[in-house]
């Protein structure tokens, strides 16, 4: 048990560094906030085959969960914060997503041409 | 209030259900109840910990942290599920084999307790800081105390119910058949864990997705209905995986069989320090090279019945045309050899796309049937049937046969393989391709066998390409076995591809690693 856990440190450890090595390249970046429980603006386009940077702010109190199951991403956003979301490299289409806690008002989609 | 309780409910399904399981199957330990309460104790503790300290975890890594730490929790989950997967394998042998030191040590519990506590820990505290937010967001909205409090109870109690019902629901079936029931069953909630965790380190940028969506389901049996997500987190269902989940999948269910296997069956230390030296070398030649269109193998027409085959083969293309440069392909498959006239394999095939990227795109099923003895005749002859599955847009399927000839003169063993490749199905061009490949070996030791093979592509059958246009290669190639037990063997194989013709790349490397065994 006690090198396990060692071991699970290190691994851990690991992975966050390697986070720190990727380099940073330029990526073209896209705002989108949320407000009244939905996202502004609703439907973004991106070009294909490029990764993209999402960046969204909450500007309500309350926090809002950001899921794709056709991005592959999901992402809590607190209230009144602002956090990143890269998407892509992708194919052509259009990709939905939602807030999963106000899934009724809060849905919008990537359109990549 | 409602839609509150929807939203806890399901945060607080998977850890409910995790729990309801390991509860189950841990159920004749004595003394665990201290350990379950810990676990819960600290996974609460923790995600209250966490949530508050959200803000400061986000911004890391550039803004990854948080998929970092859920990928972290959730690989340690894998690691300590599959610890205790091993360790139950273990046990089980140590009773079968009257080992009376070890199984008094598992009596008391000794070895397995304390992993109760972490599994149930952090399978709380990942969903459980979302709940801490959720309802921290809540009461900074101005909720009302009541309406949150019976909301947030409301979703506990559910989730919780599900939990008991799949305690119940296990404890009734007989220990000694819940023992091979729950091993498989946490061996695929495990798989769907990690498969989980490499979806988050693709959010981070950190693992390729190999194809953004391999299959699509969602209209079949969608991620969000109860029984989709009762399934997702039990089995790891996915209605869009990407490769890289598929993948992951895989490899976490074979990576545990395999050291079940080994808890029972323990090789020497030799053998284990060559095998994992082989693998490893496998996995830095697939991710530090870039590795090519087609599949360079030669078959042979000979089959081994009651043997099985484990492989990987990677190839990558060099060129000073960016189009014909680190071409990559990867093939993962297992074999067995039925009888003394049939083998069959299926593999998955990952390799680059249009825009190189890497993607899973292909599943096949190979067979090879032997039609003479070996030395029966002047020549040894064989057949190749295989059908394959193309994944992805514009992709289609395909039918490969291939005659293979072998004869073998003292030392030397000349092969040829004569190949028809015909797409099928949606996208198919209806022509049907002609390929050749031919290589001669020299069997200096078993250890090193090197040789020369040959690769072309003619074009359509009665149209042949322009000779420009055909591929041709051709180049060294060795081959041999790493290291052998009584249990079974490493092969290796490893070449070097001259392109012959215009539309051929300048180099492909290739590489194979294979174990062979009997079960």
């Amino acid at each position: 048990m006690q090198t396990m856990y060692k071991q699970l440190i290190v691994s851990v450890f690991c992975i966050g560094s390697l986070a720190y090595a990727l380099p940073a390249a330029a990526i073209e970046t896209v705002r989108m906030s949320i407000k009244d429980h939905t996202f502004q603006p609703a439907e973004i386009t991106i070009p294909a085959n490029t990764k993209v940077k999402l960046l969204i702010r909450n500007q309500d109190i309350s926090p809002e969960e950001f899921e794709s199951d056709a991005l592959h991403r999901e992402k809590l956003i607190p209230g009144q914060t602002e956090r990143v979301i890269f998407i892509g490299p992708l194919d052509a289409g259009s990709y939905e997503f939602y807030g999963e806690f106000n899934p009724k008002t809060a849905k919008g989609r990537v359109i990549v041409k | 209030m409602l839609g509150s309780a929807v939203i806890i409910f399901r945060e607080v399904l998977e850890a409910a259900l995790i729990i309801g399981l390991i509860l189950a199957v841990t159920r004749d330990i004595p003394g665990r109840t201290r350990f379950v309460f810990m676990g819960i104790a600290g996974g609460v503790g923790g995600a209250v910990l966490l949530a508050l300290f959200g803000d400061w975890i986000a911004p890391l890594a550039e803004g990854m942290g948080v998929e970092l730490l859920n990928a972290s929790i959730l690989l340690a989950a894998v690691v300590m599920l599959s610890w205790h997967l091993v360790w139950m394998k273990k046990h089980s042998y140590a009773i079968s084999h009257h080992i009376k030191e070890m199984g008094s040590k598992i009596e008391n519990g000794e070895q397995s307790i304390s992993i109760i506590a972490f599994i149930i820990g952090l399978a709380i505290l990942r969903e459980g800081s979302e709940v801490v937010l959720f309802l921290f967001g809540l009461s900074a909205g101005g909720t009302s105390a009541i309406s949150l409090l019976t909301g947030g109870l409301l979703g506990l109690f559910a989730g919780a119910l599900a939990g008991v019902v799949v305690y119940f629901g296990l404890v009734r079936v007989p220990l000694a058949s819940l023992f091979r029931l729950s091993g498989w069953l946490i061996m695929l909630l495990t798989a769907g864990l990690a498969a989980q965790a490499s979806s988050f380190l693709v959010q981070a940028d950190i693992l390729p997705a190999l194809g953004n969506q391999i299959w699509d389901t969602s209209q079949f049996l969608s991620e969000k209905s109860l029984l989709g997500q009762f399934l997702h987190i039990l089995v790891g269902y996915v209605a869009q995986p990407m490769g890289i989940q598929l993948l992951v999948y895989l490899g976490t269910i074979g990576v545990i069989l395999a050291l079940m296997y080994l808890v029972a069956n323990p090789p020497s230390q030799r053998v284990v320090a060559t095998s994992a030296a082989s693998l490893l070398l496998g996995f830095v030649f697939m991710f530090a090279s870039d590795p090519a269109r087609a599949s360079h193998k030669i078959y042979s027409p000979h089959v081994d019945e009651g043997e099985a085959e484990l492989e990987m083969r990677a190839h990558t293309t060099f060129d000073s045309n960016a189009g014909k440069n680190s071409n990559e392909k990867m093939k993962f498959e297992a074999g067995y050899g039925v009888n003394s006239k049939w083998f069959t394999s299926i593999g998955g095939e990952v390799a680059d796309n249009a825009n190189h990227r890497h993607e899973y795109q292909a599943t096949y099923w190979e067979n090879i049937f032997q039609l003479t003895e070996q030395g029966e005749y002047w020549v040894d002859v064989g057949a190749y049937l295989e059908y394959e599955v193309g994944h992805g847009a514009g992709s289609s399927d395909k039918i490969e046969t291939k005659l293979l000839l072998e004869k073998s003169v003292g030392k030397y063993v000349n092969t040829a393989n004569l190949v028809l490749v015909r797409q099928v199905g949606s996208n198919a061009s209806n022509a049907t391709n002609f390929e050749y490949a031919w290589r001669t070996k020299y069997i200096m030791s078993k250890r090193f066998e090197p040789g020369i093979e040959i690769y072309g592509e003619i074009g359509e059958v009665g149209h042949a390409l322009p000779s420009a246009q055909q591929d041709h290669r051709i180049g060294p190639v060795m081959s041999g076995v790493l290291t052998s037990t009584h249990r079974g063997k490493w092969r290796y194989e490893l070449g070097y591809l001259f392109g012959t013709s215009q539309a051929a790349p300048d180099g492909t490397l290739k590489f194979n690693l294979e174990y062979e065994f009997r079960l």
